[in-house]
């Protein structure tokens, strides 16, 4: 017979302190494992199963993954690290300087390569898993160099940070980027697969509170390994050179700004210039593959799609081909030079800003100066003067738009997020549209509602009619009986009937909603919870949807009458 | 210190000198005093004469010491020099200078920068510093140094010492393709990947449409919202985001929850457990309705409200049509049993009684009206129908001779009342105990009555039946588990159908057994109704359930229903249409169509056509009984607001 708790749930999971003796590491040690590797906790289906029978509050693990971590080589590199810890502690109390000193130039440490190559053991695993990497290291690559974090760590971000972006730029893999208030967002397609990141915004950095930055520092450890490998691997693709170069040399001529040592990688960092490719580089471009491979199997469906696709991708990166761009100082620059450079634009700033600039603001050629000022004082005339919006705007439109309501100082239209896709019945700002409703749709609402009035009169008809007249009865004094006859002739009476206002659209409706309502009725009691769940969701949306209306015409009419007085003072 | 005060005394020494003859010290510094402590004289002079001790060199006594003491302002700073035996009294400067060494300063009297003699400069001097020849060891090359080189020389050759390896950066390391095999494509183990991030929608906008932001009362609500769907530690996790509108983008600072959003994200992707949720995946809400026929195919039902009856003072309990589907009774709590007169809701005849009316049945063959009141069973011929009939069971009635040796005497009475006595009332059968429900066998010959007992009497005296023509009454189960809510005859076979509170029995007549016991899903059943086939049962709960029973197909339920909103009261089927009605006290009588098939693989096909409206609710009751109309597709429903109302299609 088969013993109780030597198969199934109670055996796959392994609770966190079993995971701890097992491994026999303290919990520090335990987690930062678990952060480096991946493994996270798991909900059994049946947690009394999974705990013998009892029903404690406990962290469960598969215990497959706390077999497959008793093998990890890094395991062993935390031992080393605590016994160098020991060792420095104590030559540093002892006072012998030369012997810390060789400790300290040979404190052990360990290698994440396997470890992504485990977790991620084909390339596109990696890419799917970018979204968080992308935006931790966005973070610190513009993070304050503080105490908080090592600091020569901080500087890999930035690199890691700067040499994806000039991936993107090469590629031409921007899909869609939006202005949010936590940052900005950036949505980019590399090969089939949808990254996208946060770029926080710059300017008022506040230290946050209650947040444990080792844990922080841990993650990022793993995410810059990552990255690295994946830049390499995207860089070597593309046929580009890695390290990133520029493809002329910076000359020190161009520098006020910084040491000639750092030049070259602040020009780099200033992703206003290409980098280099390799000199037989031919790289394949995904989309053309894919494309051979439909005809091939004679695929049309997704031919249509694809070709869709691609030629949205390539208005994109030609979007700005035609226009040159001028920075000013006010602006973010280097998002801009990077979303402008993504679609295929020429950018330049001022050369006191960074290094970097390629021509100056009265250069002729220039056609969008972005400026995010009130008031101009000279302004050249065959350029057109724009607030930054427009950029990101014109790229999630995919197309260039007029500059008229761009221009600096004018109230900007809303900037909505490119990320939203409406489905049918979600509340759809008018500006989405590109255009402004006309106006008498307000009025035909408002003629809608009559309709609704009398659908509580038809109900009275249809339902309560027969209780409406004994109300009337009711109210009307009844003679208790009559006895004479001309009493009696005088109660029979008949009365010129009314016309019923019969509107039979609602009726049909009524009829419609009840057949409705009794089929409800035979729905199984499984599928019920479900349907009144999903008719529960549509309700709120609805309302939502008639909350967001409701506030945009209270704010429409609020508008018009402002100017209406305006007009009249 | 005994140096330094003598240097100070040297330098008052000289000063002294300057001005008279005092005998200066001649022993020196490296002749220690107590050398001359039994000595008359300390020291020579040049002409190698003793010099005295200085005569107050004598120490003075212990008064003078403390006189001293007292007198002299400045004892504190005099000093006794044992070598010219004198006093010295301390200068400010003596003084600043004992506490600059005191506290470890520099000495203001010496250079500090003085300037510094380079003896081994870099300038070549033609003549050497040292002139001293180098020994001879030095031009031999060091034995022990060749053998401690020779061993290393050898370690290494060997392979024991090893160049240490060149240092590696561990954070630049990535300079290969890391999957340069892609050999292995699947994860090793199962993965359940974190959710990606949410996207933001239009509100998270530096620049939202207005409708997206926010006035104080929704910021409060959302607040408020927050308190109450997370406990405190929940909501440390969470962060409110509300919308906010910069006029442009300069103004737009850094999101002060930024950096927590992702220390939050981090926790979750290493802390949070996961698990793999099936997500169901519906497209269009329809599916999930049933496929049934419409209502408008399935006619007729009722529909409408044609009639009311009205004329009861109270709640009316029970109905009951005559065969010929022309006459309607029914009883009420105010005591009294209406006749009326469907098509013009006449009433035809009141009959009174001392107790209201619990229920009431029509005879299915003759012209008996049952009335069940208090403990008591009347039947009455109303003289109503055909006049053959009426007479026949006068005669009927009359001509049977009842034995007073029933099995049940004790418990019930059978009294026949003659014409003369009372132009209705035929027969009464009066109880010891209070009747719950009487109910006809189809042919008229039986009649099954439900006793409510007392809690302390047997459940087994619940049942009884009646045979009229041989005037006996029994008890058919010597033991009944359960209390007994209600009963049916089966149309055409000798079943008895019992329902108790949780469970349907049905019991073979002739065989005295069991056939079939129903587990019925409700917690209380309140009424049950069989097909007039014969091979369905539905039953009604006060928990507002409703269960149909195949009997061909299993014991539990084929179908549940619960698209009544409170108890349901009464449930019955029509006699000759695909047609059922259950009544609850919501106020709505719900008409339902089943089509049953005498073909076994087909099931029976159910479809609410029709929800009918009309009775108010008075006291949590609303409709309590209602009745289809023996041909004609029409329902009658009494109910609390002491009306009869019939619905016709």
């Amino acid at each position: 017979m088969q013993k109780k708790y030597k198969k199934g749930a109670s055996v796959n999971y392994t609770s966190r302190n079993q995971a701890l003796r097992k491994l026999q590491l303290t919990l520090a040690d335990f987690r930062r494992l678990c952060i480096l590797k991946g493994i996270y906790p798991v909900e059994p289906k049946n947690r009394r199963k999974a705990n013998r029978g009892r029903l404690a509050n406990k962290t469960y693990y598969l215990a497959k993954d706390i077999r497959f971590l008793t093998h990890e080589p890094i395991i062993d590199k935390f031992r080393h690290l605590k016994s160098y810890l020991r060792r420095v502690t104590k030559a540093k109390a002892r006072n012998e300087k030369s012997r810390e000193e060789t400790l300290r130039n040979n404190r052990p440490f360990y290698k994440l390569d396997h470890v992504v190559r485990e977790r991620y053991p084909s390339f596109a695993d990696a890419l799917r898993d970018l979204d968080d990497c992308l935006t931790l290291i966005f973070l610190f690559a513009n993070f304050p160099l503080l105490k908080k974090l090592y600091e020569p760590r901080l500087r890999l971000c930035r690199r890691l940070s700067v040499e994806f972006l000039h991936y993107v730029i090469a590629s031409g893999s921007i899909k869609k980027c939006f202005i949010s208030v936590k940052g900005y967002y950036i949505q980019v397609e590399i090969r089939g697969e949808i990254i996208t990141w946060i770029v926080p915004h710059k300017l008022g950095h506040k230290n946050p509170a209650d947040v444990d930055f080792k844990i922080m520092a841990t993650f990022l450890e793993f995410y810059t390994t990552l990255l690295g490998f994946v830049n390499f691997k995207l860089y070597s693709d593309l046929g580009l050179i890695y390290p990133p170069k520029l493809t002329f040399s910076a000359t020190t001529s161009l520098s006020t700004l910084c040491s000639e040592d750092e030049f070259s990688d602040e020009f780099l960092a200033s992703l206003g210039l290409p980098i280099m490719k390799k000199a037989d580089a031919n790289p394949v471009d995904q989309v053309e593959v894919d494309q051979e491979a439909a005809q091939l199997l004679g695929n049309t469906e997704g031919d249509e799609e694809n070709r869709r696709k691609e030629e949205e991708t390539k208005t994109i990166q030609k979007l700005f081909s035609k226009c040159k761009f001028f920075i000013s100082r006010e602006i973010p620059r280097e998002m801009f030079a990077f979303v402008i450079r993504a679609c295929g634009g020429n950018v330049s700033w001022d050369k006191t800003m960074c290094p970097g600039a390629t021509y100056d603001v009265n250069d002729e050629s220039i056609t969008h100066q972005l400026v995010d000022r009130p008031k101009l004082n000279d302004m050249i005339v065959n350029r057109a003067y724009i607030q930054p919006q427009w950029v990101f705007d014109s790229i999630n439109a995919r197309k260039l738009l007029p500059v008229d309501s761009y221009l600096p100082g004018s109230v900007l239209p809303p900037h909505l997020s490119p990320f939203v896709e409406e489905k049918e019945g979600d509340y759809v700002p008018p500006e989405r549209f590109g255009q402004r409703q006309p106006d008498h749709d307000v009025e035909e609402e408002i003629t809608k509602q009559v309709p609704s009035i009398n659908l509580v009169e038809n109900n009275a008809y249809l339902n309560g009619n027969l209780k409406r007249k004994r109300k009337d009865e009711e109210e009307t004094p009844v003679p208790a009986k009559p006895t004479t006859k001309e009493q009696r002739k005088q109660a029979m009476r008949v009365e010129s009937g009314q016309v019923q206002n019969i509107n039979v659209p609602n009726i049909v409706k009524r009829k419609a909603d009840e057949e409705k309502r009794l089929l409800e009725m035979t729905i199984p009691k499984k599928q019920k919870r479900l349907y009144d769940k999903i008719k529960f969701s549509q309700k709120k949306k609805r309302q939502e949807v008639e909350k967001l209306t409701r506030k945009r015409a209270n704010h429409e009419n609020r508008a018009k009458q402002d100017t209406t007085i305006d007009k009249k003072k | 210190m005994t140096s330094i005060k003598r240097k100070n005394s040297l330098i008052e020494n000289d000063e002294i000198d300057s001005d008279e003859e005092v005998p200066s010290n001649t022993i020196g510094e490296n002749v220690p005093l107590k050398w001359y402590e039994n000595h008359e004289h300390i020291g020579y002079d040049l002409e190698a004469k003793k010099i005295a001790k200085p005569v107050s060199a004598g120490k003075s006594d212990e008064i003078d010491e403390f006189l001293e003491k007292m007198e002299n302002a400045d004892y504190w700073r005099t000093v006794y020099d044992d070598l010219t035996g004198q006093n010295v009294t301390l200068t400010n400067e003596d003084i600043a200078v004992i506490q600059q060494i005191k506290n470890a300063q520099t000495y203001p009297d010496d250079h500090v920068y003085e300037p510094w003699v380079d003896t081994f400069s870099s300038e070549v001097m033609i003549h050497p510093i040292l002139n001293t020849p180098e020994s001879k060891a030095s031009f031999i090359p060091s034995k022990w140094e060749r053998l401690k080189v020779g061993k290393y020389l050898h370690a290494i050759k060997m392979g024991w010492i090893k160049p240490a390896p060149p240092k590696e950066d561990p954070l630049s390391s990535n300079s290969y393709d890391l999957w340069s095999d892609e050999t292995r494509t699947n994860l090793p183990r199962s993965n359940i990947p974190a959710p990606k991030l949410e996207l933001p929608g239009h509100h998270e906008s530096y620049n939202p449409s207005y409708e997206y932001l926010l006035d104080d009362a929704e910021v409060e609500a959302l607040k408020a919202k927050m308190e109450s769907d997370f406990d405190e530690n929940e909501r440390a996790t969470k962060t409110i985001f509300i919308p906010k509108k910069y006029p442009s983008l300069r103004q737009v600072p850094a999101y002060d929850q930024f950096v927590y959003e992702r220390f939050q994200r981090c926790l979750d992707l290493y802390l949070c457990p996961r698990q793999k949720r099936l997500k169901a995946n519906i497209k269009d809400i329809n599916d999930l309705i049933p496929d049934k026929p419409k209502p408008q195919d399935l006619h007729p039902y009722p529909l409408v409200q044609s009639l009311i009856y009205e004329g009861h003072k109270n709640i009316i309990r029970c109905l009951t049509c005559h065969t010929s589907g022309q006459w309607l009774a029914s009883g009420s709590d105010d005591c009294t049993v209406r006749i009326w007169e469907i098509a013009t809701t006449r009433c035809m005849n009141v009959f009174t009684f001392e107790k209201p009316i619990v229920s009431i049945q029509w005879n299915p063959v003759l012209s008996l009206l049952t009335v069940a009141t208090g403990s008591q069973i009347v039947m009455i011929n109303p003289r109503l129908g055909e006049n053959a009939k009426v007479l026949f069971t006068d005669e009927f009635i009359k001509q049977l001779a009842y034995e007073s040796s029933s099995a049940a005497t004790d418990d019930c009475q059978w009294v026949k009342t003659s014409d003369e006595n009372d132009k209705y009332i035929r027969l009464t059968i009066t109880h010891s105990m209070p009747i719950r429900q009487i109910e006809w066998q189809a042919r008229g010959d039986y009649l099954a009555c439900i006793l409510a007992p007392r809690s302390d009497q047997s459940q087994s005296k619940s049942i009884l039946i009646h045979h009229l023509s041989k005037g006996r009454s029994q008890y058919p189960f010597k033991q009944l588990k359960g209390a007994v809510q209600h009963v049916r005859f089966h149309p055409t076979k000798p079943i008895f159908i019992i329902a108790t509170q949780h469970s349907i029995k049905i019991y073979h007549l002739l065989k005295q057994q069991l056939i079939k016991r129903l587990y019925v899903n409700t917690k209380w059943i309140s009424s049950i109704d069989i097909h007039p086939l014969g091979d369905n049962i539905i039953c009604g709960g006060y928990d507002s359930k409703i269960n149909w029973f195949d009997l061909d197909l299993s014991v539990k339920p084929y179908e549940t229903y619960r698209y009544h909103k409170r108890a349901i009261r009464c449930i019955r089927y029509h006699t000759r249409l695909p047609l059922f009605a259950s009544t609850s006290d919501d106020g709505t009588c719900i008409i339902s169509h089943c089509s049953v098939y005498s073909d076994l693989l087909k099931n029976p096909l159910i479809v609410p056509v029709k929800i009918l409206r009309g009775h108010q609710i008075i006291n949590d009751l609303s409709i309590l009984d209602c009745l289809f109309h023996p041909t004609q597709p029409w329902i009658f429903t009494s109910g609390a607001d002491s009306t009869i109302r019939l619905f016709t299609n």
